[in-house]
């Protein structure tokens, strides 16, 4: 794959095969591939019952991915995740074995990570940054491609331990899953009452592409201009202590550069314009400032402060 | 060097020598201005070189410095965001890059000249030249002079330097004979200007047109040793008087300063 538009026709075709399964949820599915396509992890916020898991499960099998999938609970252990060694029985001879956790996949879904312990949550901070797990003396490479992508709930807050910012900050994007319309709704009860629907998924994107597109990725031009720009945004979240009382990270400039890039390539433009960082500015933004007191007295949500930095 | 490198360096060019065009109608403008004011103010137009060079330094410096591919996608929206990402990675290689610049150095033929040449802007500004000139032709060729810039900065150090009287000042001659002057014994220095108005638009004297000459009130004018001079014309030194026109000057100071 060494072309944009074989880039952009192959990624087209992709979101419309998912679009067999999972109704609506277009732009939520775009940000899913544009974190895989940066090589970067993705935490997802959305109601029960709108079908995180399902899209999540259905890129993963159109990309030809290992899925795995781990529900956060307070008593959720990092061994639980990572793996652990377990005394094994072999040819009379008793020796350890190194047992691989969940988190041995391509496609690794943290469902509710904010309802596990801090120790449970950081675990997964060295597979997500190191693309390894250390267990005992050992350190254990993971597959590649790697991709963590964490949901969280936003109305049951009662005993959840939310991401620290150190944490979240490691995530590229906070993809927001929103309701579908009216007519989406109808098409989903459709789809899902009256036969029982399975389609077969045939893979679209073998993992070798997936690589070629990463490094793709990053050979998208951008003129510095429009790089002022990103750093603008994002110096701007610093200064405007009136609403943001902590702005985002230099990292937040790196991902809104590498997405606005990656934005670009999906998009089948050879350059990455204005319009590709204010496209993801939102999702790569939203989870990197914590807003004032005054902007929560004013009801302001996290977007709409970002909107309001955007040109 | 690159295709892109030589079509960017190219467009470059053009951005200079447009913006060029367009300092030189205003520079020339601006002289004009200047000329015409220099001019009522009977201040030499050589001053007019002064505003106008300055102008150019400072307008071609700041133009030239401002000149950026922003402008021409402004004007080309094919190449929004487009022109500027090929330049500033002009030094990289890859299939994207080389593929944008393919693609920028054939949508860079919608590039035209004319593009940066406001017309309505430079119609206007030639129709502004045009009146200036008739406005500076006509106000020389009238001897039109709103006030003496000399006289107002000679008023101006009279007022620190104290009153003159005309009769303590003598009278001097330079380049020629003075008898075409009349009788110094019957000069008579008084306390009225005598104004001698000379045409700026033509080289020589014509001898046709004299007038009577004009009393005005020496009152709360302070002039010097230098304002009393009588030069003669280049024209009669080389050239020597007609006898009959030398008689009609002899008599012109000889009423004058009856």
């Amino acid at each position: 794959m060494k072309t944009i538009e074989e880039v952009h026709a192959v990624v087209s075709k992709l979101l419309k095969e998912a679009g067999r399964v999972i109704v609506g949820q277009e732009e939520a599915l775009k940000q899913f591939v544009i974190a895989l396509l940066t090589d970067s992890h993705a935490i997802i916020e959305g109601y029960p019952g709108l079908a995180k898991t399902l899209s999540i499960k259905t890129l993963a099998s159109l990309m030809d991915l290992k899925f795995s999938r781990i529900q956060g609970t307070p008593d959720l252990m990092p061994s639980d995740i990572t793996g652990t060694y377990i005394l094994e029985d072999k040819n009379g001879k008793r020796e350890f074995r190194f047992q691989n956790g969940p988190v041995f996949a391509n496609v690794v879904l943290f469902d509710e990570v904010n309802r596990a312990v801090p120790r449970t949550q950081s675990a997964i901070l060295e597979a997500m940054q190191e693309r390894q797990v250390t267990v005992g003396n050992n350190t254990f490479k993971l597959d590649q491609p790697f991709f963590v992508l964490a949901t969280q709930n936003p109305i049951e807050q009662e005993g959840v331990m939310p991401l620290p910012e150190a944490q979240s900050d490691r995530f590229l994007f906070k993809i927001k899953i929103i309701y579908p319309s009216f007519a989406e709704e109808v098409e989903i009860i459709n789809r899902f009452t009256e036969t029982e629907y399975n389609p077969e998924l045939r893979p679209i994107i073998k993992k070798e592409h997936i690589f070629e597109m990463q490094q793709l990725v990053r050979k998208v031009p951008i003129a510095n201009d429009i790089k002022k720009y990103a750093v603008d945004i994002v110096t701007a979240t610093r200064n405007k202590k009136e609403l943001i009382e902590y702005g985002a990270s230099p990292r937040a400039s790196i991902g809104l550069v590498l997405a606005g890039k990656a934005h670009a390539l999906l998009s089948g433009r050879k350059y990455v314009s204005k319009e590709d960082i204010n496209a993801v500015a939102l999702p790569v933004l939203r989870h990197r400032i914590i807003l004032s007191f005054e902007a929560e007295r004013n009801n302001l949500s996290e977007d709409e402060i970002i909107k309001k930095l955007l040109r | 060097m690159k295709n892109i490198e030589k079509a960017l360096t190219e467009l470059r060019r053009s951005l200079i020598v447009s913006k060029l065009f367009n300092i030189t109608i205003d520079a020339l403008v601006v002289f004009l201005i200047f000329f015409l004011v220099f001019i009522l103010m009977s201040i030499s137009w050589f001053y007019t070189f002064i505003p106008t060079v300055i102008y150019l330094a400072f307008f071609t410096r700041k133009k030239l410095k401002s000149i950026k591919y922003l402008e021409v996608e402004k004007k080309v929206p094919l190449l929004q965001e487009k022109l500027r990402t090929a330049a500033d990675n002009v030094d990289k290689d890859n299939e994207i890059v080389n593929q944008l610049h393919n693609e920028v150095i054939r949508e860079m033929k919608l590039i035209r000249m004319s593009m940066f040449l406001d017309p309505f802007k430079n119609t206007m500004k030639i129709g502004f030249i045009g009146v200036l000139a008739f406005a500076i032709v006509l106000s020389a060729s009238l001897n039109v002079m709103l006030f003496d810039f000399d006289v107002l900065i000679k008023d101006i150090g009279g007022r620190f330097g104290g009153d003159v009287f005309v009769s303590d000042l003598n009278i001097t001659f330079e380049g020629g004979n003075e008898n075409i002057y009349g009788e110094e014994s019957i000069i008579d220095y008084g306390s009225e200007e005598l104004n001698l108005g000379l045409n700026t638009m033509q080289g020589e004297l014509d001898f046709e047109r004299k007038k009577e000459a004009e009393n005005l009130n020496f009152h709360g004018r302070y002039i010097t040793q230098e304002d009393l001079k009588a030069i003669s014309d280049s024209s009669y030194i080389e050239k020597k008087l007609a006898k009959d026109e030398e008689e009609i000057v002899k008599r012109y100071f000889n009423q004058i300063t009856r």
